[in-house]
């Protein structure tokens, strides 16, 4: 598959990407990842019916988490119900919030979908990069991280994960560091895979509805409270170090 | 204008097991882009005809194929 656009490389990158010599390393490089092309063609594609059937074709093939670096302002019912399928089969949802600095977007707005922000590390970009917009005054406790200036905020924020210079993979064969709540999604996603993976009490239950909350209530359990706003946090950072915790 | 709309019925409407694709043979101005199988069907359709389909088989659920965008900025 040709990727014309790198959204799907460098989302795939922060889950799984193994590059030693770059020190460019994702969350779960041993995971078994799907990349389902929904956008692209002459209109630039992203229609709710192309998703709906992605998802569809995730929960078939067995996949224990889909990652979503999508958005849309309004709610797409078809899109709703195929994520309800995949919530009954013990699939994770994970989805971007969005970047327009408003409420969270569709289909992290949905009730069982994890809604993910994004956040920025000071110190990891130069300062008069295009990454220094991203920055706000609402600031962690110990001030080393912010909330992105672009990232959608809402009640609907499950969690927060590092979205602005975010290094990653891009095609061909290089590396490029992007903004957006696209970026942190992904974050989430390989954190949940780890998380699965080191939970065998999970990862062998039956595939169900409770399935998916167990998987949910790790992720949640992995957060840290950075002490922003609720509606800009979720319930905080889910820190990889915490699954390796006694 | 024809936009696209996807069309679909959900289970519990399928007892008489009449396809999507079927029922819309009966509005000639629906161009059926695909049916992945025969509850559920991609379709071009202008807004008048949309609403004849909604008031001539309202067990159907008919709704806008809503674009979304990809979440990132570079």
């Amino acid at each position: 598959m040709t990727d014309h656009d790198g959204h799907g490389s460098h989302c795939a990158g922060v889950i799984a990407a193994l590059e030693a010599a770059s020190s460019i390393w994702g969350y779960a490089p041993e995971v078994e990842i799907y990349g389902l092309r929904v956008f692209g063609g002459a209109d630039g594609g992203g229609y709710a019916s192309d998703i709906a059937d992605a998802i569809d074709w995730a929960v078939q093939a067995g996949c224990d988490i889909i990652s979503m670096s999508f958005s849309s302002e309004i709610a797409s019912s078809y899109i709703r119900s195929s994520i309800e399928k995949a919530t009954d089969a013990g699939v994770l949802c994970v989805a971007a919030a969005g970047n327009e600095g408003g409420p969270v977007r569709y289909p992290a707005k949905f009730r069982n979908v994890v809604g993910v922000s994004a956040l920025g590390k000071v110190g990891t970009f130069p300062g008069d990069s295009i990454h220094g917009d991203a920055m706000t005054d609402i600031r962690s406790h110990d001030g080393r991280f912010f909330f992105a200036s672009f990232s959608n905020r809402g009640e609907e924020i499950d969690l927060c994960a590092p979205g602005v210079a975010v290094t990653s993979t891009f095609p061909v064969n290089t590396f490029c560091a992007w903004d957006g709540t696209s970026m942190a999604c992904p974050h989430v996603s390989g954190i949940a895979a780890l998380a699965l993976e080191s939970a065998p009490d999970i990862r062998y239950a039956a595939r169900d509805v409770s399935r998916m909350g167990l998987l949910m209530d790790r992720l949640l359990g992995l957060c840290m409270d950075l002490g922003m706003p609720k509606i800009c946090q979720g319930s905080g950072l889910p820190r990889l170090e915490k699954l390796f915790m006694p | 204008m024809t936009s696209r709309y996807v069309v679909w019925q959900e289970d519990r409407f399928m007892t008489s097991r009449v396809s999507v694709s079927e029922l819309l043979r009966d509005f000639p101005e629906v161009e059926i882009l695909r049916a992945k199988d025969p509850d559920h069907a991609v379709v071009l359709m202008d807004t008048q005809t949309e609403l004849k389909v909604r008031s001539e088989h309202p067990q159907l659920s008919v709704e806008p194929d809503i674009r979304h965008r990809m979440a990132s900025g570079q």
